[in-house]
């Protein structure tokens, strides 16, 4: 857990900790996915929390998903037992988070003050997204070529 | 009071502004066409309400000429439909609950419908036939719920509509449906489906598949055109919807018929079913396009009624789901009526099949009398 905090003009999301599997054993691996988004105020971060965690993991017997608040930052866990069950979660998870910070900028009472912050929300979440579609693709691949060659479907 | 409805179960996405008396004082909508040939998806179809969903609440507060501290309570579908689309609407109500300070409800999509024809046609208690892309259903209110009495034992009677369009590589824009109705206006020959009623209950996968393989064949052949094909297509479909609509009118003892839902404003639907009521003395209520199809003002009237009568969801229960039965919901808005009339429609339903219906579901009675009681 120990991540440098970015000043928050400059970066206010990053890509904490990405830890991967060791794809050669039998055993299914465990994935993990780990991230934090920084909020102007811990309100905010808060409601966002409130919002996702409704809404449960499509297949909790493969992924797991655990939210927090610290301070001003949301803090969010993936735990997966395949790579393709993370990719799909965290892709879907992202596009609401999207969704959720969006409404909050769009409809919140701190709009105005923060609507300079708004604007790197996008790019980092964006960057965010992409930095996680990358990784998971490259897992992917490679997940799939070892799953086939040690234990055939 | 004034509430707030997010609509957006299938390819539109619609936000709603309504009074309690029913006024609509703005209902923007976008809808998600797909090029012709093609359906839409789910995935595609939730980034499309994703990127329309926070412009349209915007457009219906200044539409409206309000603001959110004016808005009693927002509600939102809750299901039945397809399940990345509903969430969209449940995230942007939920954090916006937060924000404002405001209940939620949730609100069942088929009910909405019935609610919104309702009050816009002024229909008090009629047999109700549901016809949408997603669902097909007869209905009538009964002891506290809206009970299917017929609906599709596969797909729904739009979906097959749909389907052909895709077939035939028909336009999706407005809709295929509306598209189909067009061509079969020119439709002179009637070629011969498959007419599927079973009971109460009505079947259009076979028919789609039928059809599908006579278009291939004919059309190559020049032995029909596409409006023919369309002509036929709707007169089957809409002949068997009429049958089991007057079926259940028989069963529930009831005159009038309201048609909701998007296929609802085909005109040639209305048109035979008008026929059907007129025969048997009855009216037949049903709307244009604006109502017909899935729009956030229907939500959020349904979602009022069920607040004005104390009803709210709380945070942790506003997930959606892609399957919501019509006959789940409790109506309570319509407790009073029944109040009135109950004691009349237990003595007149004895004896005949919704007899067994009403007493299969005695708890619920005595849960809707506990409530409106307790409303009251």
């Amino acid at each position: 857990m120990a991540a440098v905090a970015a000043p928050p003009e400059v970066v206010l999301t990053e890509l904490k900790e990405v830890a991967l599997g060791d794809s050669k054993t039998t055993d299914l691996p465990d994935l993990t996915c780990n991230f934090r988004v920084e909020y102007p105020t811990e309100e905010q971060a808060k409601i966002v929390m409130t919002t996702l965690s409704v809404d449960a993991e499509l297949q909790p017997d493969k992924v797991a998903r655990s939210m927090t608040v610290e301070g001003q930052h949301l803090l969010i866990s993936f735990k997966a037992t395949e790579a393709r069950y993370l990719r799909a979660s965290v892709s879907a998870f992202m596009d609401m988070l999207m969704l959720a910070t969006r409404t909050i900028e769009e409809f919140g009472q701190l709009t105005l003050i923060y609507s300079a912050v708004g604007l790197h929300y996008h790019r980092c979440l964006e960057s965010l997204v992409q930095g996680c579609r990358e990784m998971e693709r490259f897992d992917f691949r490679e997940m799939v070529q070892d799953t086939e060659e040690i234990a055939p479907f | 009071m004034l509430a707030l409805g997010f609509e957006g179960s299938a390819n539109k996405i619609g936000i709603g502004i309504v009074k309690l008396d029913g006024s609509i004082l703005a209902n923007p909508r976008h809808t998600y066409i797909t090029p012709p040939g093609h359906g839409f998806l789910p995935r595609e179809t939730a980034l499309h309400h994703q990127e329309h969903v926070l412009p349209l609440v915007h457009a219906a507060l200044k539409e409206a000429n309000i603001t959110p501290d004016q808005i009693d309570c927002l509600c939102y579908t809750k299901g039945p439909g397809m399940g990345g689309p509903l969430q969209v609407s449940a995230i942007v109500v939920r954090v916006l609950s937060q924000l404002w300070k405001k209940p939620i409800v949730a609100v069942n999509h088929c009910v909405a419908h019935i609610e919104m024809g309702r009050v816009v046609c002024g229909a008090e208690d009629p047999v109700v036939l549901y016809v949408s892309g997603g669902n097909t259903q007869v209905i009538a209110y009964s002891e506290g719920r809206y009970r299917i009495f017929g609906e599709t034992i596969d797909i729904a009677v739009g979906n097959c509509l749909d389907r052909f369009a895709r077939v035939l590589k028909i336009s999706n824009d407005p809709s295929p449906g509306y598209n189909i109705e067009q061509l079969a206006k020119q439709g002179k020959e009637y070629i011969e489906l498959p007419y599927v009623v079973k009971g109460m209950d009505v079947s259009f996968s076979g028919i789609e598949s039928f059809i599908e393989e006579v278009a291939n064949r004919k059309l190559a052949a020049n032995e029909c055109t596409p409006a023919d094909l369309c002509f036929s297509l709707q007169e089957t479909v809409f002949a068997m919807l009429v049958e089991i609509t007057e079926r259940a009118m028989a069963h529930c003892n009831k005159k009038d018929v309201l048609i909701v839902g998007g296929v609802g404003c085909n005109i040639r639907l209305q048109q035979m079913m008008q026929i059907m009521c007129e025969e048997r003395g009855g009216r037949l209520y049903a709307t244009d396009d604006r109502y017909c199809v899935d729009n956030g003002a229907m939500i959020a009237y349904t979602g009022l009624l069920a607040f004005a009568h104390g009803h709210t969801t709380p945070m942790e229960e506003t997930t959606t789901t892609q399957r919501f039965r019509t006959d789940d919901v409790l109506a309570v808005w319509r407790g009073t009526e029944r109040a009135a009339s109950a004691v009349e429609d237990d003595a007149a339903t004895v004896g005949n099949g919704i007899s067994l219906r009403c007493s299969d579901i005695g708890v619920d009675r005595v849960h809707a009398s506990d409530i409106s009681v307790g409303s009251s």
